[in-house]
């Protein structure tokens, strides 16, 4: 074929353009870190990055739903343990009160610690986590647990509702944070007809120890018995919730690292390998340079004389 | 027998001769770096003997001799072939530049895969509904919705708005090519014209024919046309007049009319918007469809912008009728109903990635967002929780898929569609280096092959000046020399 002075010129220009072009790619990729960074470098991998990057996302949201999920459980939990506590005291004081012995003076005595513990119910029943009431339901901004004077039946009224406040842990997979604040105050004792609440209970041992008798006081016992038992049961619910996110957590935390790992294998550069194609592609830019230098330079013309 | 000065005449000729090919050489060396340009050659032949055959030829029979030589013609040396496979392939080459280049800004608005895109935008957006399923009392938890939402409203609506600006470019670029075919048209109908006044005048105007395949080469890559010689009848034969006509589709561009002088047919852009991209011949007003060529390539592309606008409108209206519906299903802080979350932000009545914001009502007092159900307290969050659960329903208007999946999906696609384009540039880009080469390979001055020629010219020419001088010593000879007496 016949050779011509343009042809080598364009031949040389094409050539030093197009490893600069690669050496401009590598470059890119260097200082992004990033194998991909426009949908066209590859289509499919960036597709796979973005579906990656959704279910990390939606993963890391689940995750923090979780943590608030236990966070709610465990405080409801050790509050509710508090509550047993306070029911426990006023069972021992129901012993004291109930073996008949006891002069009125020192009943009184204990009925006064007794009207105690029952602001200290009240207290639990209305604990607030994170500014919220934990037991009143969807009514967070208001106190559940108020007190009614006028009623001998329901000497603590309940505000609250029994909503359950439903978090998403998975795709579709919701869980209730809360207890219901009725069901574990309101509802705690079974008297055969209907239910009584911890504070009617309370203020039922109160009433029986500042003037009544000591078979008015042991009337209770087997009630605290009971109220003690609904405590538990519920505990032991909250307790298993939160073990159920513990493992969950666990689980989750382990899709996570398999997640990013899968997608930084696919975007992310193998620094050494790209390090090398940059040195390679350099040398090959530098040789294509020196070799159009050569190239061009002589004709024809430089021998005649 | 010729005649005593018979020789003189004949080194005469070949000094012109080898003159003309000096000429042609320094022409050629002058013009090695002219875009267009191609070499020319100077065509020797030997002319006719002395004498003609005759039945009274001086000298008697058996003898004839030569008489030198003429320089026929100097002619272009060129591939008509090759160069309208050149032209197709530039065509091709325009087109998919065209194509690459606007899908190049497409990506740029789309600014995916990074922190800054939609999708990411889209994950935050789904996330603060979460959030506030779990604190649906919270006013700051309130707010990070509302601006996420706001701050994924104005991302629909930026993009959307670059789109349309990429569009508006595209139709102003066609506009501009088609000046340009206008104007070269123009260029090619004015040499149409002298050139068919020198081949008139029995002459080979090079290169003028050069600038006009030039002019030609620069055509072929905005739009796709076929050549004809124009061809006029002499003495009952047909024979070419050195004009050439240009058929744009099934008219002519460049056309010769009946007083044998060269016309253009001008073409025009579509102004109104159901015609903007589109082309059209100014007097018909007939469509021009081109197969090849920028001007395709940049109707191809706006089809694919607008595509994407279209999927994009899609996306933002579907994903704000969803989050209307359930929204006004719920009930704020105040236990008044749900309005609508997201609403039309200029005049026209349906939401798209354009006019989608964030209910102004909404904007202005957070607590106007209805987390809780129906009949939930303040701290109920059902309702935010169902909306932010609308992340993985499938959506039957966007092909049966979820939101993230159906932006995932046309991401992917203008991956696919820009990756091709680069592929077919870079593919068409060397089919048509090699083809140029070829061309240069036939047509392009090689200055060492000039160099060679010059002293092949420079010698003969030195040759037949020393003939003249050997002759004048034969004539000195005769006249001086012999039959001397004193």
């Amino acid at each position: 074929m016949r050779v011509t002075n343009r042809m080598l010129n364009n031949n040389v220009i094409r050539n030093i353009n197009r490893n600069l072009e690669n050496m401009a790619r590598t470059q890119e990729q260097m200082s992004s870190g990033k194998r991909v960074n426009r949908p066209s470098d590859d289509p499919i991998v960036v597709a796979r990055v973005l579906a990656f990057k959704t279910s990390i996302a939606a993963n890391d949201q689940y995750k923090k739903n979780m943590e608030d999920a236990k966070g709610w459980l465990d405080a409801s939990e050790s509050v509710l343990g508090m509550a047993t506590d306070v029911l426990q005291r006023a069972r021992e004081l129901a012993v004291y009160g109930s073996n008949g012995t006891m002069p009125p003076e020192s009943m009184d005595a204990l009925g006064k610690e007794v009207d105690q513990l029952l602001d200290e119910m009240m207290q639990v029943a209305n604990t607030s986590y994170g500014g919220r009431y934990i037991f009143g339901g969807s009514q967070t901004t208001a106190t559940p647990f108020v007190s009614n004077s006028s009623s001998t039946d329901d000497p603590v009224e309940y505000n609250g509702d029994s909503a359950a406040l439903n978090w998403e842990i998975a795709p579709g997979v919701t869980i209730s944070v809360n207890e219901n604040g009725d069901q574990i105050f309101m509802q705690a004792i079974n008297n055969g007809s209907a239910t009584e609440s911890i504070f009617k209970l309370l203020n039922d041992l109160s009433a029986a120890l500042h003037g009544g008798t000591a078979t008015d006081v042991s009337a209770t016992l087997n009630k605290f018995d009971q109220a003690i038992d609904h405590i538990l049961n519920i505990r032991a619910t909250l307790g298993a919730k939160s073990n159920r996110m513990e493992m969950a957590m666990s689980r989750l935390e382990d899709t996570q690292i398999g997640l990013t790992q899968t997608m930084s294998k696919l975007e992310d550069i193998d620094l050494a390998e790209t390090v090398m194609n940059y040195k390679t592609q350099e040398n090959v830019y530098l040789a294509s340079l020196s070799t159009g230098a050569k190239v061009l330079q002589p004709s024809l013309i430089d021998y005649l004389r | 027998m010729p005649g005593t000065f018979f020789g003189f005449n004949t080194a005469l000729r070949g000094m012109q001769a080898q003159q003309r090919g000096i000429y042609t050489t320094s022409h050629n060396i002058a013009n090695a770096n002219t875009e267009g340009y191609t070499r020319q050659q100077v065509v020797l032949t030997a002319t006719p003997a002395y004498p003609v055959p005759a039945m009274n030829r001086p000298g008697g029979q058996g003898w004839q001799i030569g008489t030198g030589v003429d320089s026929q013609e100097t002619r272009r040396l060129r591939d008509e072939f090759l160069d309208t496979q050149i032209r197709r392939e530039t065509g091709s080459l325009g087109q998919w530049q065209q194509i690459q280049d606007v899908l190049q800004q497409v990506e740029v608005v789309f600014n995916e895969p990074s922190d800054t895109g939609l999708s990411t935008l889209m994950s935050q957006f789904w996330a603060a509904w979460q959030e506030l399923s779990k604190n649906a009392e919270s006013s700051p938890v309130r707010t990070t919705v509302v601006e996420t939402a706001n701050a994924l409203a104005e991302a629909f609506r930026h993009s959307a708005a670059q789109l349309n600006q990429i569009k508006d470019d595209i139709d102003q670029s066609i506009e501009l090519k088609v000046k340009e075919v206008n104007s070269l048209a123009q260029q090619i109908a004015d040499l149409n014209g002298q050139i068919k006044n020198i081949v008139a005048a029995g002459d080979q105007p090079n290169d003028l024919m050069d600038q006009r395949d030039l002019l030609l080469d620069r055509l072929s890559k905005i739009i796709d046309f076929s050549v004809e010689k124009n061809m006029v009848t002499v003495n009952d034969e047909e024979i070419a007049d050195g004009q050439i006509k240009i058929k744009l589709g099934d008219q002519y561009l460049v056309n010769v009319d009946g007083t044998d002088g060269s016309i253009v047919n001008m073409v025009a852009a579509g102004t109104d918007d159901a015609n903007k991209g589109k082309i059209f011949w100014e007097d018909s007003g007939d469509e021009i469809v081109p197969a090849n060529g920028e001007i395709k390539g940049l109707q191809k592309a706006r089809e694919d912008v607008q595509t994407y606008l279209t999927n994009l409108n899609t996306l933002a209206g579907e994903l704000a009728a969803a989050i209307n519906e359930q929204h006004i299903l719920g009930k704020d802080l105040t236990g008044a109903s749900g309005e609508d979350f997201f609403v039309i932000g200029d005049d026209s009545d349906t939401i798209t990635a354009a006019n989608i914001q964030v209910n102004p009502q909404i904007m202005a007092d957070v607590s106007k967002i209805a987390a809780a159900a129906n009949d939930g307290g303040p701290g109920d969050g059902s309702n935010a929780l169902a909306i932010a659960q609308l992340q993985h329903k499938l959506i039957e208007n966007l092909d049966n898929t979820t939101f993230d999946d159906y932006y995932k999906n046309f991401t992917a696609k203008l991956g696919v569609d820009a990756h091709e384009a680069t592929r077919m540039t870079t593919n068409q880009g060397v089919l048509v280096d090699q083809l140029t080469n070829r061309k240069e390979s036939i047509s392009g001055v090689s200055l060492d092959e000039e160099m060679a020629n010059m002293l092949q010219y420079l010698r003969a020419y030195e040759a037949s000046a020393r003939m003249i001088t050997t002759l004048d010593s034969m004539l000195d000879k005769i006249i001086n020399g012999m039959g001397v007496t004193r």
